[in-house]
Parts: structure tokens; sequence; C-alpha cells
């Protein structure tokens, strides 16, 4: 059976198709069909010749098998600095292999398919670390998210990638939230927040506002509040703001399943929404992929020849960073956190995105000093928290990525820390898996909460008692 | 007041009988709609499709269909004795228990949640589901836009033969839906009315200095003037009810005089700010601790909503 029913090369077109692979629970047929998927051997090769540019080829030759870049690596360093587990060997025995194959003519088979699939999705977060320690700078993270793309193309992806990728094709979301979804929930948490923050509002599609925002399709579905707290901290500062009823969805599941079409997809939408709406800037939520994906790989992916998003685009982080350096919001210092405290780096905008200064600052601002302890390493050389690049989502990993954790718990442990402050959703969720996995006695949050916990409220903004 | 549709957020494990018998009498009696709702997991893992099962703690796919009618046709059976007559529908959601009650609330339009609160170890699921229950009950409490009846306790009175209804007022916004809620309960039952409040000693002792009698008795004073203007002023021609000001910790004082008057249920709101790390706030507030240990129902109400005419 060269195509399966659900294990195809076809990208998710339809709900229907989407609903039909989500009923095949943990992708058993999926991941069945998928031992005799054929391998085109002349799309390979034409991706190859489209795609495979200098660099990756350059990177792919270079590579003195120095091994150098074994300690970087933290899938490495938790699985008993198992060799195979060397990025060098990784992406030479999965993407290089796959070129040295096809120049030659040599047949590619479903099984180093497969085993290219378990490498890349299991063995690689994309956090880019070992790029940095190279001494020529060849970046192992880069070439997994250009193997994954690869491996998409022939539909060898893991199930719920296949289906994320799925969800933004046919909601231009990364789940199943509809515009009607959206915006009512939108109305649902001004309603909520209206008592305690009078005049509240979350202006849906406003024309011309200073801030757009946009955020991760998992705080409407499951988490709404963080919404909420998005409006109370704009409200608070006296934010001029915006969402837009379509082109919120900032994540990118595409970006980790390598399905490039979604992804231009899915950025376009957000940029039609900046084009129609005309914010001044657009601020992002505490997500370090969406960033990536939407603020740094998005311009690219949707032809922008600038390299940028129709408006400047900043993170979370930064604009946290605007306020409280500006004095626009204003915290008390007796509520800042006298517990231990750490911080967790989300490779995707410091180690890729230059914003370690911005959140020590922040971190001045909400833990009292003495109380703020850095992992190690920090900042640009920190660790991948263990479920980044997709890593988290997939069943089938699960029992690797559970072993990736322990690097992230490691680190916390040494620092004796009890409160880990980790504004990226991918960050967010391994920590909170790694203490149901470990239960070390560590509690997580979003900076989103603790900013209101300690904002000191200006009169005119109290509800009135009685 | 009447209902046309009860929500009744169950986890259908004996940790929610006591409530389960009030919601389906209640929804017999006012020949209401009772929606019987489970969450069924709760997310985890990043963008999985697992989900994490409520009860059991195991990983379930939350987009099986087979597993939602599975779970349904047992809450069914559950209930089944408790169903003759009563106009019944179960559903379900994936998500956090607090919020999915609060969306499934919103999308009934339903005019009362009931909710169950366990504090015995009875069953295997109850010490999970404590905990779940203590974040969710304090979280429904707060945000619900319509009252919200919470059975810890054996409740043998039928709630239309209530006849002692404790209403315990910190005379914010909040309470006064509250207020409504209990006169408009009290007028439609033929319920006697407590309008109940106690000087928070507690609160004074927090600035170092007890307050001298002199001050309490002042306290008391200012207090029974402000339920002149809220409350009695909105009585029209009901009669039946009468006032108490103690002073104390509210919580205990709530309870006393709920003992005192044999109160079949006792109504207040849930006002007090919640930003703090929900992990860290004592299972402690006013309304938990009379949740905890009242002998009757509790009903917290804090919007005007479903309760203002």
């Amino acid at each position: 059976m060269p195509e399966g029913t659900l294990c195809n090369k076809k990208p998710i077109q339809t709900k229907e198709e989407l609903d039909a692979l989500l009923a095949d629970k943990s992708g058993k047929v999926y991941y069945e069909e998928m031992k005799s998927l054929d391998v085109d051997m002349d799309k390979l090769k034409s991706a190859f010749k489209n795609t495979l540019k200098s660099r990756t080829r350059t990177w792919l030759d270079m590579c003195a098998h120095c091994g150098l870049c074994a300690d970087s690596c933290f899938l490495y360093n938790v699985n008993k600095r198992d060799p195979k587990q060397v990025p060098s060997y990784k992406i030479q025995t999965t993407l290089g292999e796959l070129v040295r194959r096809a120049e030659k003519n040599k047949p590619v088979d479903n099984e180093l398919m497969r085993y290219c699939m378990d490498t890349a999705w299991s063995k690689c977060t994309c956090c880019n670390r070992c790029g940095s320690y190279c001494p020529y700078g060849i970046d192992m993270g880069v070439m997994f998210s250009y193997l994954r793309g690869l491996l998409y193309a022939q539909g060898f992806v893991p199930w719920e990638l296949k289906i994320g990728s799925g969800m933004h094709r046919i909601f231009r979301a990364q789940m199943d939230v509809t515009t009607e979804d959206w915006v009512e929930t939108c109305e649902w948490m001004a309603e909520e927040s209206e008592d305690e923050w009078p005049g509240l509002e979350i202006p849906v599609d406003k024309e011309g506002a200073d801030v757009m925002y946009t955020c991760n399709a998992r705080e409407p579905k499951h988490y709404p509040e963080d919404l909420a707290e998005a409006a109370i901290l704009f409200h608070l500062t006296g934010e001029n703001w915006t969402v837009p009823s379509t082109g919120w969805e900032q994540t990118s599941l595409s970006m980790f399943a390598g399905d490039w079409e979604a992804c231009r997809m899915q950025v376009e939408t957000v940029y039609d929404a900046i084009e129609r709406l005309q914010p001044k800037r657009v601020i992002g939520t505490e997500c370090g992929h969406a960033h990536r994906a939407t603020v740094v790989e998005g311009p690219y992916w949707a032809g922008r020849k600038d390299g940028n998003p129709p408006a400047p685009y900043i993170h979370y982080v930064e604009w946290v960073h605007e306020v409280l350096t500006t004095g626009r919001l204003k915290l008390d210092p007796a509520k800042r956190i006298k517990v231990l405290t750490t911080y967790q780096d989300s490779c995707n905008y410091i180690r890729n995105h230059g914003m370690a200064d911005k959140v020590r600052e922040i971190m001045d601002y909400l833990v009292e000093p003495g109380y703020f302890i850095e992992m190690t390493p920090n900042r640009e050389h920190n660790y991948c928290c263990g479920g980044g690049g997709g890593f988290n989502g997939v069943g089938k990993y699960r029992p690797q990525r559970n072993v990736a954790l322990k690097c992230k718990r490691d680190q916390i442990l040494a620092t004796g820390a009890k409160l880990v402050i980790s504004p990226c959703h991918n960050c967010w969720d391994a920590i909170r898996d790694l203490e149901e996995e470990y239960k070390i006695g560590i509690k997580w949050s979003f900076l989103k909460p603790l900013l209101i916990e300690m904002a000191i409220v200006p009169d005119h903004l109290k509800p009135a008692e009685e | 007041m009447y209902y046309e549709k009860i929500l009744f957020a169950t986890t259908a494990s004996p940790a929610c009988d006591n409530a389960a018998k009030v919601a389906f009498d209640m929804a017999m009696k006012y020949d209401a709609e009772l929606v019987v709702f489970h969450v069924l997991g709760v997310p985890t893992r990043g963008f999985s499709t697992q989900v994490t099962d409520v009860k059991t703690g195991e990983l379930e796919e939350m987009y099986d269909e087979n597993y939602v009618a599975l779970v349904k046709e047992e809450i069914q059976n559950y209930y089944e004795s408790l169903s003759d007559q009563v106009n019944v529908r179960v559903e379900t959601a994936v998500g956090v228990p607090y919020r999915e009650i609060l969306r499934q609330a919103r999308t009934e339009d339903a005019d009362l949640i009931i909710m169950g609160a366990n504090n015995r170890d009875e069953d295997v699921s109850s010490t999970r589901y404590r905990g779940v229950a203590g974040e969710t009950l304090r979280k429904v409490a707060k945000r619900a836009r319509c009252p919200l009846a919470i059975i810890s306790r054996p409740c043998t009175t039928c709630w239309k033969l209530f006849s002692n209804i404790v209403v315990a007022t910190d005379f914010s916004k909040a309470a006064d839906s509250a207020f409504l809620y209990a006169l408009k309960s009290a007028k439609a039952v033929g319920a006697r009315l407590y309008i109940f409040h106690a000087y928070d000693l507690s609160a004074s002792y927090v600035g170092g200095k007890a307050p001298t009698q002199g001050e309490i008795e002042t306290h008391v004073k200012q207090a029974e003037q402000k339920v002149k203007e809220k409350y009695l002023s909105r009585m029209g021609d009901f009669d039946n009810y009468e006032v108490a000001i103690w002073e104390g910790t509210p919580y205990v004082e709530i309870l006393k005089y709920a003992r005192a008057k044999q109160a079949d249920l006792i109504v207040l709101a849930h006002h007090t700010r919640e930003y703090a790390d929900p992990e860290d706030a004592e299972f402690g507030s006013t309304v938990e601790e009379v949740v905890l240990r009242a002998p009757c129902p509790v009903a917290s109400v804090n919007h005007p909503d479903k309760v203002s005419d």
C-alpha cells in the first residue's frame, strides 16, 4: 500500500479529513500505514534541487565530525551520552544520508524515512544550541527544521503534527477555535472582568489602534483567563488596543510539522489582519515559537522582501519591559516575590532573538532582591525546556520527551528555586509536565498573573464599592 | 424565584451524590431542564490530543467519540434511579473544570448551577477530586453569573419546603445580588429570611490592635443602618424576616447563626479579589469555610444577572 488513507503525502484539505485523522486513536492506523508508505524519489530529488542551497550543502560537507557539538546537546547529555545522540551524527545519518543517496541515485527506503522521522522529532527540538558551539557555526537545528519539511512532504510526520498543521489549514488556528468562538470568548472575558475592572474592554477589529494583540489558540480554547489578563494589563496601562476577529492566532504547529504551505497560510492571515486594521504595532503573547513563526520566520514564508511583518511586532516580554521601565505599569515593591525564583529562557526569543537582558530587568521588578537565582547555564546558553519543537505534544515520543525533561528538572533542582517564571507556552507546559512526572515541588507561572497581582491600580480604575 | 434550567456539574461519583439528590429533586419540583455536566479531562501535554481523566488520572483521547459516548452512558446509568420524571440531558466537555462549567452555564444560560463539595475520603477519587474541587468551587463561585448552590451534606428538606434562609452580607456590591436571591427565594417558598452580618474582628487584628468594645458597638450600629438602607428598604410588603449583627470571625459567626436558626439554606457572596496565586490562597475564604462546615446547602451569588427584576 503506497499511500495510506490517513498516512499519505497529501496535506489535510477538509474538515472531514481532519476528523478522520482525529478519530484514529493515538494514530494507530496512521502509524501502521506509515510502515508501507512509499518514498517518492523524484519529489525528494526535486526538493533538493530547488531548496538545498549552498549553506546547508556546505554545512553537511564541512562537518569535521569533531564531536564538539555533543556536549552542547541536552538530549545527548540526558541520554547517557549516547553517541547516537551527537548532533552531527544525528544530522549526518538523516539529512546527510538522504542527500548522499539522492545524489548517487540510490534508493531511500521506508525504514530510513521512519528513522529520519524519529530522529527529527524525538532527538532534536530545534533549540539551535549546537549551532552556538560548533566551531564552524553549523546549526543542526536549522537543518533538522529543513529535514522536517522534506519528511512532511513525503508523509513521514508524527500523527499529532499532521493534525496540528491540518488545524491551521482548516481553522487558521492550532486548535478548532472558529472566528465565532474567538469573538464570543473576547466578549465573555470582558464581561467576566468588568466587575473588578470597570471600563475594561476587549475591542475586536478596531482600526488604527496603537496595539494589535495576537495569542495562542490554547488560550481561548482552554485558558481564556490568559486573554482576560492581557486585557487587564492593557487596561491598566491605558493602551489603545484591539484584537482581530481573524488573524489572532500567532502560533504555528505547522512550523513544528514542516508544513511550509500551512505556515504561509497561517502567517498571512495574521499579516492580513495587520494590513486591514493598520495598528501602529503588534504584540504577541507569552509564547516562544509563536514569535519565531510570526515575527522571525513568517515574513519569509509570506515572501516579504524586507523580512519584516507589515507592522513592528514585539514579544510580550518586550512590552512588559517597556511598560515597567517607563513607569506606565507600576508594581508595588512590597508585593515582590519572596520565594526563591528562577527564570526559564525560551530558546526562541532568548537564544534566537536576544531578549535576555530585558527579561532580567523584568525580574528585578518582580522578585525581591536576593530571591532571584539563575539556572546554569542561562541566557543564550540555556537548555531547551525539554519539550520544544513539537516534542511536548507527540504521544509516540512521550517516553523520550520525559527523559528529555530531566535536564530542566536537574537545572531547576540545582537552583533550589520553588517558582519558575516561564513566559513561553511550550516551556510552561514542559515544566508543568516535569512537575507531574518527577514531583520536585515547584510552581510555574506566566508573567501576566504575577504582574496583575503586584500592580498598583490607579484610583480611577478601581471598582466603586457600594 | 423559579428555575427553567439547572446546570448540575458533577464528577458522577459518590462525591457528588448529595448534590445530585438536590439537583434532580429541584429539577422535578420546578419542572426545570436538568443539564448534567461532566468535565471528562484536563488538557495536558501541550497540543497533544490526550487529556488527563479527572476521575482516574489516566490519559485519554479527547476526540474519541466512543469514549465520550461510554462516559455519557455511565453517567446516565449512575443517575438512573433519580431520573424518573426529570427532563435530563447529559453533556460533557474537555478542559479545565471550572472554566468549562462557566462556559456551559453561559452557553445554556442556566438559572442555577449546583455542585457538590466533598469533605470525606470515602471513595478512591476523592483526594484527587478535592484538589480539583477546591479550585473549581472557588473560581466558579467567584465568576458565575447565576447563583451557585453547593451541597456538601445530605439535604433532606426539599428546596421548595425550606423554612429558614440565612443571607450573610458584607455589604459589598456582590452581596446585593445575594440578598436579592435570598429574598426572592424566601418569598417564593414562604421561608423566613434572616439577614446577618458579622463585623470582622479577625481583619481588625491584622492592624495589630483589637478594637475596643466602644468601636465594636459603633460598627454594629453602622451595620444596622446599612441593613436598613440597603435591604429593609427593598422588602416591600414582605415582613417574615429578622436581622442580626454579630462580631467575630465571619465564617464562624455565620455558621453559629445558621445553626441557631436551623437554616435550610445559607446565601452569601464570594467577593474576595483573587489574583493571588490560587495554589497559595488558603482553602479558607468565607464561602469555602462555610461550604465545608455548613449542615445545609450554601448558595453563592455574586451577580445580578439572574436575580434582579
